[in-house]
């Protein structure tokens, strides 16, 4: 029993598919949707490696994301794979809304089409298994009308092994490990977990985000472990590894200057301010997280003055907020916490219930920049150890 | 001639299948499962409450869960199986609740729970799509105009009202859309 139209992309008997125009597709049965993709059954071929070649392939299968790619030959996979030790054929996890299975193998396909250099394999692995983490909300942050992307986040020794760039330009460009891990990460997001827009070649439909955002090509950068003035971020957490990768739903990163203050206060104020806005979606809801990444200079000159991170988070949980009344007016629909709504109309509510919520670390190099990187809302970020 | 390698990976998901239609609504305790988005819940009451008077059906339970952009609470969906024998749940009216709305259609559904989704015309394919991928490509989907979210009173009233034939047929199984051509 069909109650609607038909729709383009979907045939009798043709499960509708959320990644990719069907032709040429293998055509699965109904009742049993566990069919292997087209390449398990049939190799893919193609003429040549030529960018026509290939953009014809991105085109007639639906993936990608509009940039050229390198072709993934079974040679460029195996040698992707071959720098893993782990079962390269595990479930890591079924990613929605496609609830495609992650295995390190499919992976290493779409690390090779990012651009990745062969040994990244192990810190892409470690990202989506925080993608499939169940606070991270994959589901939500695949389908969302809010332009989040997965911010990833690599610290420890990973950074120098790899060639992660921790310094000036972290956030990109110019630098391959950074640029390839994030567009791998955007790249299982797309083809495994089937997060692809309508308007990818006219046929996704898994990514419902209005406008999008930059990020979502790439959003990769490294904890500057050496320029801290405070314990690794993971070790805030409780993980002692010497490696790991986190992962956040998050909206673009939004820069703050200062050139001249001598004490945290007057940084972190501007900090604060770029927090307390109503255009994000910490406003509605409270348990919401921030990334705050302070440059070197502003964390030497906040830690000179002897604060620790944890001052940091409760400085700026003390003073990113807005009148109670202020809130209530602009949003009738919100996530707040109970004692939040206890509050009179004249109190200042915090943009977010707990300073933990206010992560903090330090990347980038030289230069009197910082950034604050705001959430999507309803997901918790998940920093996850490289095996 | 290369060799290519697919970067899609299997997809795991069994097919699943609709709860059994009831022929009648009379005496049947109709839930309403509000996901908070503005007026989500002012349309799905509305026209639960107007299916209802139309059937004899009772409106028993107009229950929220906590948030949209989450499945909802174990406990919620115990009282709806406690309290009632169909649902109307949404809404489907931007990417993250209808992804959402349609895993509790999905999973209220195989508890054999008769279950309608209420979406917004400009996301009731993409709430087609993913209750296809998760299993049931034929959920009970109701689409109407849109927005929910700045739309008056009476905008909601209007839309309420031409919904209620189309939600009878949706639960009944009876809905007479056409069927997909080949």
């Amino acid at each position: 029993m069909k109650h609607r139209e038909a729709k383009p992309g979907t045939r009798r008997g043709e499960p509708p598919r959320a990644t990719a125009k069907p032709k040429g597709a293998v055509v699965a049965d109904t009742d049993q949707q566990t069919a292997d993709t087209a390449a398990d059954k049939e190799p893919l071929t193609l003429p040549d490696e030529s960018p026509e070649a290939l953009y014809a392939l991105l085109a007639d299968r639906g993936w990608g994301d509009g940039l050229p790619i390198v072709a993934p030959t079974r040679a460029r996979v195996d040698a992707m794979l071959a720098g893993y030790t782990g079962d390269p054929d595990e479930v890591i996890g079924t990613l929605a809304p496609r609830l495609g299975e992650a295995t390190p193998r499919i992976l290493a396909v779409n690390a090779v089409m990012a651009g990745c250099p062969a040994d990244l394999l192990p810190v892409l692995v470690a990202a989506v298994r925080g993608l499939v983490a169940p606070e991270f909300n994959l589901r939500g942050v695949n389908s969302t009308t809010h332009p989040v992307s997965a911010m990833v986040l690599v610290h420890g020794e990973a950074v120098e092994r790899h060639g992660f760039n921790a310094g000036t330009g972290t956030l990109g460009p110019g630098n391959r490990a950074n640029a390839t891990l994030g567009r791998a990460v955007r790249f299982v997001m797309m083809h495994v977990a089937g997060g692809t827009a309508k308007g990818h070649d006219g046929g996704g439909l898994g990514d419902a985000a209005t406008q999008g955002q930059p990020s979502k090509y790439t959003f990769c950068f490294a904890e500057n472990t050496a320029a801290s003035p405070w314990p690794a971020y993971p070790r805030s957490l409780g993980i002692d590894a010497p490696s790991a990768v986190t992962v956040a739903g998050m909206e673009n990163p939004h820069n703050f200057h200062d050139m001249e203050s001598r004490d945290p206060a007057g940084i972190l104020d501007k900090a604060a301010t770029v927090m307390a806005t109503f255009g994000t979606n910490n406003a509605v809801v409270s348990d919401a997280e921030y990334f705050v990444v302070l440059g070197p200079e502003h964390a030497a000159t906040i830690a000179g003055a002897g604060w620790a991170r944890q001052d940091v988070q409760s400085y700026l949980f003390e003073k990113a907020r807005r009148p109670a009344g202020d809130f209530r007016a602009h949003f009738q629909s919100n996530l707040w916490r109970p004692w939040m709504k206890a509050l009179r109309d004249d109190d200042l509510q915090p943009m977010t219930d707990h300073p933990e919520n206010i992560r903090v670390l330090v990347s980038g190099g030289p230069g009197k920049q910082s950034f604050v990187v705001p959430s999507w809302g309803r997901t918790r970020s998940v920093t996850v150890p490289v095996a | 001639m290369i060799e290519i390698l697919s970067p899609e990976g299997r997809v795991g998901a069994p097919s699943k299948h609709l709860a059994p239609s009831p022929e009648l609504l009379a005496g049947k305790r109709i839930a309403v499962l509000d996901n908070l988005k503005p007026h989500a819940g002012q349309i799905q009451g509305a026209i639960a409450r107007l299916v209802a008077e139309r059937t004899g059906a009772t409106v028993t339970l107009e229950i929220p869960k906590v948030s949209a952009a989450l499945p909802a609470e174990p406990e919620v969906v115990e009282r709806i199986l406690a309290e009632a024998d169909l649902v109307i749940t949404g809404s489907a009216d931007c990417g993250s609740c209808t992804s959402w709305s349609a895993h509790d259609t999905v999973e209220l559904e195989q508890l054999g729970i008769p279950t309608v989704l209420l979406s917004t015309a400009g996301f009731t394919e993409l709430a087609e799509q993913v209750c296809a991928l998760y299993g049931l490509p034929e959920a009970r989907i109701l689409s109407v105009p849109g927005p929910l979210g700045g739309s008056s009173d009476a905008q909601l009233d209007a839309m309420a009202a031409d919904a209620v034939e189309r939600t009878l047929g949706l639960f009944t199984g009876t809905a007479a859309n056409p069927e997909v051509p080949a």
